[in-house]
């Protein structure tokens, strides 16, 4: 795989606007901006053909849509007190009604993905200080801890299967599905989910190593002629 | 000889009518060349096959005599059919696709392959026995250095091209509960049993179509094996839970059906729940003088050329065969308009008769028939030109007086070998069966199932019984046999019993040229011979021999080696067996393995901001650091970096120097987001401190934080870190870069032990992190926070939550602050939320501009800290240091009742203690002449020759500060006292006498961090 990171601009105008950054951002530099919840922005259209990339092998960077996570013996409960429908059993992940995704970790943890539909906002009403929820309900740290790229399209699983051992083919690992395994050689939590009826890995993973993560995913796309994507196609009323 | 025979006119240009070449589209051509000369074949061809249309039928030159070579199997399993590629050597001519504009070469020629100037060498055949050149070329000493140049330019396989431009090669996962490699008439119809039952199968073949002997060879026991492989492969490509794979090689056998498949340029993984092996069998040829010679083929090889083709073989043709297979071949090639002058069977009359039908055919087709006589001898310089026949009078000898049959082609069939090497890989063993001259082979793993040649089984009815049944007990493992079916693999019977192999096929000629192993010119007496050299064993063969160690790996050469090492050291074949199977299968290009490899990198959030500064990047574990920031221009890269390079080794120490003191005047500013960081929370965090960490927790006030060492179960100190105390039941502490996840594995290891109500969290990336240092640090922070910051209100050794203020925004970054002293200034480290990181180092050295504000690097840092007698954990500790030889005393709390390491800390600490990290200086003089000691520098005893060995220096570099060169040192307990004298030996082998100093080095009163 060829380094790329040579040729990255160092100063990318808009960034200097945004207080909070993903590990990534001066690899959507030019592209346009779609303001999520968290101080920052994602890409929200890379060109006209988002939509047909997307169906295909889209790789997006989801990492400033806010996402946090709860753990500890109260968490489930704290959690469902809060509306949101709990998985029953680890490594299984469920949606909310505004589109947040639960994901299900074990039995005591619990992570949650902005809906790209309100970009996060629900997710950034939620406490992030121990203070402010019941005892032995944590919040966690993954906002910042971790990168949250999206591969969306027909072709996810073979894309998945040049990166990863996991059998992530849709009849082994149907929707809803989690596994926290490695990626690339890098431990990720992937998750099956639709989004905006288009099959699609959330890949969560380190955000120190989101950079590289990138590079990997949009390297293993070109096969099935894929790329980049902005969230715009994948927000609905969108399709 | 008969003369005529020379004027035979080779004319295989005209292909034959169809059916005949199955793998050809006859209305497109391709064109290439090959030794210069243009080459026309038709789409389909392999290399191979378009040569042969063309009439060359000499593709390579032996490795050792460099005679001429060419087809032998047809199907890639020879190393006679190596040619070369402008950018690939060893290139299987008869199985990779001819392409247009390919411009291929033979290999192993000095000239081209048609007239080697090398071929002289097979005069001298007899000076170049076995292993002649380990017993020529090694005395006298250093003759070896002389000789091994030319031997290597007469030898060798191929030229690898050193302008070769890499290539995308990548790998790939894949799972399956069946898979099946071969897809044969076993493979076939096991895939589709498996699959019926219910199987996700993936069905692997080697070779461009699929159908393995369906292909090529004809059976007497169905009329058209072309239809009947239609019909299979219909059934295979309707059905939705078959994937074929074709021109892919399952390249080995590892534990637990792990399979590699090379396919195109990629490697794929494929993960099986149960594998059935339906590999086939390789078919042998007949040892006798002159085997090798262009024209003399192997049975299935003339098949696969009629078949695959449309090529006709040759225009007259002799068989040599042990068994029926051969005669099939001779009614082939009638049928195809070859003359066949002869069908010569190894095998007596009597065994014949009973055998089948296929004598009174070929009879009746008017070919003549020798029975138990074979080949001796094949007549011919550059093609075949006849064969003497000679009756066969005892196990490997012939009568005299034989009989010469002009040809210019030669079927040979001496029996099948079965496809062992991945069932071997497996665990399977060999063994011989004397009554039908044939391995077979058992003892295999549960999950991995056998069917078809490979397994003995001869008849096509039997082969395709033994798929399905290999298939059921596959389904049976998978539990998708429910039971009450009364279809099992025990059900199925299979049953041949046609003997395929002749029991010795070896006939040695006085004159030798009766090659057992082609890829290595090996021929029977060199087999032998090693034996009577006392190489008994036949991996010890192998090896002397190098029998086997081509690139065919012995496809051919292991039957007749095993037969001709038992014979000649009077043990049965089974006791000798045949040597070990070993991946990879067929040769695997490093490409395979190094395609896309995943190199993970990481960034802190400031990454950019370090290169926009030129910084030079310095690999921690996967983390790149900035080292230094040199100035504009003296950013160097590559091999000019080098550590030895003096010119990059006086920019790093002027960088150094420079950023260092520019700390201890004003104020700098690094980067430390590497720093693990774990968060504690919970009723039991300040118990659960208290078990893991040395000190004491209990009663560390909040606000505060207090140094933690970590030992492990051998009293060693594996980890160091500053714990903050934030609330009573939140503990944030940090822990050294490379150590942050084994610290956090042993702490969950343990809180699951002891159940303690603490959530352990492993928060490293959540944080980026600076540590903004020197005696100006307070004023660049002071507008930036409302945190009190006044000496009082935060001072040394404290930490503190707040915000961080970004001038002309609203925006505020939550931020913990501590006040350490690691580099021994006053000095804060600040935490910020990872996505903010960019931004604080921005605000921070926007705001430090007006004090002069520099960014400093990690070998920066590492100065500093040792300036202060920090130590660094791996660094200036090893396995075996306790706390005492780091004197940690102080930081092991007495006071409480044990802690993950006590025990074993109280063990090495009261044993005799034989070396302490102590603090040494030496003279700047000796940094001026390039003699300061470096890391991993011998500490001796004494300056006596041979004194011993004491201890080694583990940090050491110039101190401008202290205008010295400073550093620690392990050194025996006589050595420690300050004033000692240190001897260290230095990269010039010289000694140096550093001082034995008292730590630290800078600022003993430790006034400056509490500003």
């Amino acid at each position: 795989m060829k380094d790329s990171r040579a040729s990255l601009p160092l100063q990318v105008e808009w960034a200097d606007r945004e207080a909070a950054r993903s590990g990534n951002y001066r690899r959507q530099s030019g592209l346009s901006r779609r303001p999520t919840a968290s101080m920052a922005s994602v890409v929200g259209v890379v060109d006209h053909e988002d939509r047909q990339r997307a169906a295909r092998a889209g790789v997006i960077d989801l990492t400033m849509v806010p996402h946090t996570g709860y753990r500890g013996t109260a968490a489930a409960d704290w959690l469902a007190a809060q509306g949101y429908p709990l998985p029953l059993v680890p490594n299984q992940a469920s949606t909310s009604a505004n589109g947040d995704r639960i994901l299900r970790l074990s039995m005591r943890e619990f992570w949650l993905l902005g809906s790209l539909d309100d970009l996060g906002q629900t997710i950034t009403t939620l406490p992030t200080r121990m203070t402010d929820t019941p005892a032995n309900c944590y919040p966690l740290f993954c906002g910042d801890s971790h990168a949250w790229l999206l591969l969306t399209g027909e072709h996810i699983a073979d894309v998945m299967a040049k990166l990863c051992a996991v059998d992530l083919r849709e009849a082994q690992f149907p929707e809803g599905s989690i596994a926290q395994t490695s990626v690339a050689r890098v431990g990720a939590i992937v998750v099956r989910q639709q989004v905006n009826g288009l099959p699609a890995f959330a890949i969560l993973c380190d955000v120190n190593s989101s950079d590289y993560m990138w590079t990997v995913l949009v390297d293993a796309v070109q096969e099935f002629d894929g790329g980049p994507i902005g969230i715009d196609c994948l927000r609905s009323g969108n399709d | 000889m008969n003369q005529a025979v020379s004027k035979l006119t080779l004319d295989v240009g005209r292909r034959l009518p169809e059916p005949m070449g199955l793998m050809l589209d006859r209305s497109r051509t391709v064109e290439f060349e090959f030794d210069g000369r243009r080459i026309k074949g038709l789409k389909g061809d392999s290399i191979g096959s378009a040569l042969l249309a063309n009439d060359i039928w000499i593709w390579s030159r032996s490795f050792k005599y460099h005679r001429p070579r060419g087809p032998l199997t047809m199907a890639g399993q020879d190393a006679n059919s190596l040619v070369q590629l402008p950018s690939e050597p060893n290139v299987l001519a008869d199985r990779i696709a001819a392409e247009t504009g390919m411009k291929v070469s033979g290999q192993n020629a000095n000239g081209t392959v048609a007239n080697d100037k090398d071929a002289y060498l097979d005069k001298f055949g007899r000076f170049m026995p076995v292993g002649f050149y380990y017993r020529s070329f090694f005395k006298p000493k250093g003759i070896w250095d002389r000789w091994e140049k030319f031997i290597r330019e007469k030898a060798g396989l191929g030229i690898a091209d050193l302008q070769f431009q890499p290539e995308y090669y990548d790998k790939k996962f894949l799972h399956y509960d069946v898979v099946v490699v071969g897809s044969g008439p076993a493979g076939l119809s096991a895939a589709l049993k498996a699959a019926n039952g219910g199987a996700s199968v993936l069905l692997l073949e080697e070779n461009p179509i699929a159908g393995g002997a369906l292909c090529y060879a004809d059976f007497d026991d169905v009329d058209d094996s072309l239809v009947l492989r239609r019909e299979l492969l219909a059934a295979v490509s309707a059905h939705p839970a078959i994937t074929l794979m074709t021109n892919a090689t399952c390249n080995a056998w590892f534990v637990d059906n792990w399979l590699p498949v090379l396919q195109g340029k990629r490697l794929f993984k494929v993960r099986a729940k149960q594998c059935i092996m339906a590999t086939g069998a390789f078919e042998q040829h007949v040892v006798f003088r002159g085997n090798d010679l262009p024209g003399v083929v192997l049975c299935s090889a003339a098949m696969r050329m009629m078949k695959l083709y449309a090529l006709k073989p040759g225009q007259t043709a002799v068989i040599v065969t042990g068994n029926d297979d051969g005669y099939l071949t001779a009614l082939a090639l009638k049928k195809q308009g070859v003359q066949v002058a002869m069908l010569v069977d190894m095998r007596a009359e009597p065994l014949v008769q009973r055998s089948s039908s296929a004598l009174k055919k070929v009879r009746d087709a008017g070919i003549p028939v020798r029975l138990g006589a074979t080949v001796y001898e094949a007549f011919g310089k550059q093609h075949l030109q006849a064969v003497d026949v000679r009756s066969i009078v005892g196990k490997g000898q012939v009568g005299d007086g034989g009989e010469t049959v002009s040809c210019d082609l030669l079927c040979m069939s001496a029996g099948y070998m079965p496809a062992y090497q991945l069932l071997c890989q497996a665990g399977g063993k060999l063994s011989y069966a004397d009554d039908k001259a044939l391995f077979s082979i058992s003892g295999l793993p549960d999950h991995l199932h056998i069917a078809g040649s490979v397994n003995g089984v001869h008849n096509l009815d039997a082969v395709m019984a033994d798929g399905q049944r290999a298939a059921l007990k596959a389904l049976q493992a998978l539990g998708l046999l429910d039971g009450t079916g009364t279809e099992t693999a025990e059900s199925v019977t299979v049953e041949c019993h046609r003997q395929v192999n002749f029991d010795w096929p070896i006939f040695k000629h006085p004159k030798g040229k009766d090659f057992v192993d082609y890829d290595e010119d090996l021929q029977a007496k060199d087999i032998i011979n090693a034996t009577r050299l006392g190489y008994r064993d036949v991996q010890l063969v192998k090896r002397f021999s190098t029998v086997g160690m081509g690139p065919s790996q012995g496809r051919h050469s292991a039957l007749p080696t095993a037969r001709l090492v038992a014979s000649a050291t009077g043990r049965s074949v089974t006791e000798t067996g045949v040597t070990t199977a070993r991946p990879p299968y067929v040769p695997e290009k490093l490409a395979y393995v190094a395609g896309r490899c995943f190199a993970p990198y990481r960034q802190t959030a400031m990454h950019f901001r370090h290169l926009e500064l030129g910084a030079k990047l310095i690999p921690a574990g996967i983390w790149q650091r900035p080292g230094f920031y040199p100035p504009a221009g003296q950013l160097l890269q590559g091999s000019d970096a080098s550590p030895l390079n003096p010119v990059a080794r006086k920019i790093r120490d002027a960088c150094i120097e420079a950023e260092s003191l520019h700390v201890r005047s004003r104020v700098g500013l690094i980067d430390v987001s590497t720093l693990g960081g774990i968060e504690l929370r919970g009723p039991d965090a300040a118990e659960f401190m208290n078990r893991i960490y040395t000190f004491g927790f209990l009663k560390q006030p909040v606000g505060k934080t207090r140094y933690a060492v970590l030992t492990n179960d051998q009293g060693v100190v594996v980890d160091d870190g500053v714990a903050c105390r934030f609330a009573d039941d939140h503990f944030y502490v940090t822990a050294t870069t490379s150590g942050v996840d084994a610290v956090y594995r042993l702490m969950t290891f343990w809180n699951t032990q002891w159940r303690l109500k603490v959530d352990i969290a492993n928060v490293t990336s959540a944080f980026a992190a600076v540590n903004l240092a020197g005696p100006d640090s307070r004023k660049v922070l002071k507008p930036l926070t409302d945190v009190d910051l006044s000496q009082q209100g935060f001072p040394y050794l404290a930490c503190r939550e707040g915000f961080i203020r970004v001038p002309g925004s609203d925006v505020q970054i939550p931020a913990r602050f501590m006040r350490v002293g690691f580099v021994g200034e006053l000095g804060y480290e600040i935490h910020v939320p990872t996505r903010y990181g960019e931004l604080l180092w921005d605000v921070l050295m926007s705001a430090g501009a007006a004090f002069d504000i520099r960014p400093f690097g990690v070998e920066t840092q590492r100065l500093l800290r040792l300036e202060k007698g920090h130590i660094i954990i791996s660094q200036d500790t090893d396995g075996m240091s306790h706390p005492g030889e780091l004197s940690l005393e102080w930081a092991i709390s007495k006071g409480k009742p044990w802690f993950n390491g006590c025990r074993a800390v109280d063990i090495v600490m009261k044993r005799p203690q034989t070396r302490k990290l102590v603090g040494f200086r030496l003279s700047a003089d000796l940094h001026h002449q390039g003699r300061k000691p470096e890391e991993g520098h011998l500490v001796l005893a004494s300056q006596q020759d041979g004194a011993a060995i004491t201890g080694h220096v583990t940090s050491c570099e110039y101190s401008p500060t202290v205008g010295a060169i400073i550093g620690l040192a392990y050194a025996g307990l006589d050595q420690v006292e300050p004033g000692s004298r240190l001897p260290i030996r230095i990269d010039t082998g010289d000694l140096v006498l550093a001082e034995v100093v008292s730590l630290p080095f800078y600022d003993p009163e430790q006034a400056r961090q509490e500003i």
